[in-house]
């Protein structure tokens, strides 16, 4: 919807295709990006993987609409909308009728949160230095919710966040804002898509933050509160909430959690995530990723580098099919699995290129229409690459598309993140 | 108890706009296609483009997967990209947010 939103700001008369499950986040996003009205045509859902002729049905059943859309349509006559919000509310009784209150007005998924007293939220605005009505991010996909610094620092106290927390949320809305972070995706997406917060530099210690075992099962509070933060920020100020905006077809845990880590920097033997992509060692840096649910790579067996890569590259060989553009996916090698490799001297450059050459699937696991949408295209490497062929696919564009970090604890599980979607780092400023 | 409770949620952004107006007749106009590249998308818009092709002959098409291939994406466009698509002067545009 936003893109026909950008197209009549250009003076384009739009009509989009929106199939019946989705009418109501396209009405939503739309309304939500200040065109409550916009042509649309509405087509029984689904549109994809049927057969073309039902798709032909559909459009033919549909034209006389999606013809009046076309010409005789006129938009009902809008006036800009002053939605005058209470900057806080008042609730009577115990600490049960505020989470009764908050539900009721989709401030909460029902968990448990702190109240976001005055107080409270006074305290965390300590851990930033600017003006609490200073917007942080114009325009929370879908919704486009205002998130000022007083509204962050709300979702924040009701996470549990601290206010030495504060400037790590700051860095990750600031990302998030990015277009490359593809959180606006995210945020509606039917896709088992979440965030992961990925925390770099001496703030690690400063603040705490677990990087081994357990990291990102929600026990250590700055992980958990951190990435509960930014959930809320999500569903509450952004309305990515199920089932009419977040048209995610699961879900998973990590859509309001999210996943927060910090790189087991002092397990790495290679640089680490921050230092190999520009930051300085002694930079903190936040680093958000729009992940799928993870892969367990197992392997208590491999003694040599050779004989684990090998493995790694089984357990990853997965098709997606926008494999071919060059997005990232991210394997967050344990730190046993990193000293085998590492102690073989394979370097973060060999692995990648190892897993590309080797962590392949056949073509011909793509229907047709695949093809035709071209999701799956010839490019420089594939010359040759059609529907039909037989060539062995790599996970994603290039090598350098894998991007690879240290984490965890003891054990011989690393995690492979599928889904070749955003990446975007930002400093972390203690001073903001 | 009384609690006195920050607004977690916030205002969203108070725009408003009006589309743009469409044109009186489809006679002679050059009509867009675009598509997200999602299955099934490009045949509704073929299908979309013979139908009124039948009904109005001498209209135009232009087909933005071809004209513009960064128009085909999964995700929101990019505003240089919505800009390219302008470009080509279209009168109406037809998208597809198949899924």
């Amino acid at each position: 919807m936003r893109d026909s939103v950008e197209l009549e700001r250009l003076g384009v008369p739009t009509v989009t295709l929106v199939t019946t499950s989705f009418q109501r986040l396209a009405r939503v996003t739309s309304e939500a990006l200040g065109m409550p009205d916009q042509a649309m045509a509405v087509i029984p859902h689904p549109m994809g993987g049927i057969p073309a002729a039902a798709v032909r049905s559909k459009v033919r059943n549909a034209f006389p609409d999606i013809l009046d859309k076309l010409t005789d349509w006129q938009p009902a006559p809008t006036r800009a909308k002053a939605r005058p919000v209470p900057r806080s509310i008042t609730v009577e009784g115990s600490v049960a009728e505020v989470h009764r209150e908050f539900r009721a007005r989709g401030w909460s998924a029902g968990l448990p949160f702190i109240p976001p007293t005055r107080e409270l939220v006074d305290h965390l605005l300590t851990g930033a230095k600017r003006p609490r009505d200073e917007v942080v991010w114009n325009g929370v996909a879908p919704r486009m919710g205002i998130l000022t610094l007083e509204t962050l620092a709300a979702c924040a106290a009701m996470a549990g966040c601290q206010p030495e927390h504060m400037p790590v949320l700051l860095g990750i809305v600031d990302a998030l804002q990015e277009p490359n972070s593809w959180y606006a995706h995210q945020a509606t997406t039917t896709g088992t898509e979440s965030l992961l917060f990925l925390i770099n530099g001496p703030i690690i210690a400063e603040l705490d933050l677990a990087a081994g075992t357990g990291a990102a099962g929600l026990w250590y509070h700055p992980n958990a509160a951190i990435g509960y933060a930014i959930g809320l920020v999500s569903k509450v100020v952004g309305g990515s909430k199920p089932p009419d905006q977040d048209k995610s077809t699961l879900a998973s845990p990590a859509d309001l959690l999210n996943w927060t880590i910090a790189e087991n920097e002092s397990e790495n033997p290679w640089t680490s995530f921050a230092v190999e992509h520009g930051f300085g060692p002694s930079e903190s840096v936040v680093t958000t990723k729009v992940v799928y649910p993870p892969i367990d790579i197992a392997d208590h067996q491999s003694e040599s580098g050779a004989d684990l890569l090998h493995y790694i590259a089984h357990c990853i060989n997965q098709p997606f099919v926008y494999a071919m553009r060059h997005q990232p996916v991210l394997l967050a090698l344990c730190p046993e699995h990193a000293a085998t490799l590492a102690g073989d001297g394979y370097s973060k450059s060999m692995i990648r290129e190892y897993l590309w050459q080797n962590a392949r699937y056949p073509a011909s696991v793509y229907a047709e229409p695949a093809w035709q949408a071209g999701s799956i295209r010839a490019n420089d490497d594939f010359p040759d690459l059609r529907y039909g062929s037989n060539q062995r696919l790599p996970i994603v564009a290039r090598p350098e598309d894998i991007q690879i970090i240290v984490a965890g604890g003891p054990g011989k599980h690393s995690h492979f993140f599928p889904g070749p979607k955003g990446i975007v780092s930002r400093l972390i400023d203690s001073r903001r | 108890m009384i609690w006195d409770l920050v607004n977690p949620e916030g205002a969203a952004r108070p725009t408003s706009l009006t589309p743009a107006p469409r044109p009186a007749s489809l006679r002679g106009k050059t009509i867009g296609l675009a598509w997200n590249g999602k299955p099934g998308g490009q045949e509704a818009l073929e299908e979309i483009a013979r139908l009124l092709a039948d009904r109005e002959p001498g209209l135009q098409f232009i087909k933005y997967w071809q004209a513009v291939p960064d128009s085909v994406a999964p995700r929101e466009l990019p505003q240089a990209t919505i800009r390219k698509m302008a470009d080509h002067h279209p009168d109406l545009v037809v998208l597809s947010q198949a899924d």
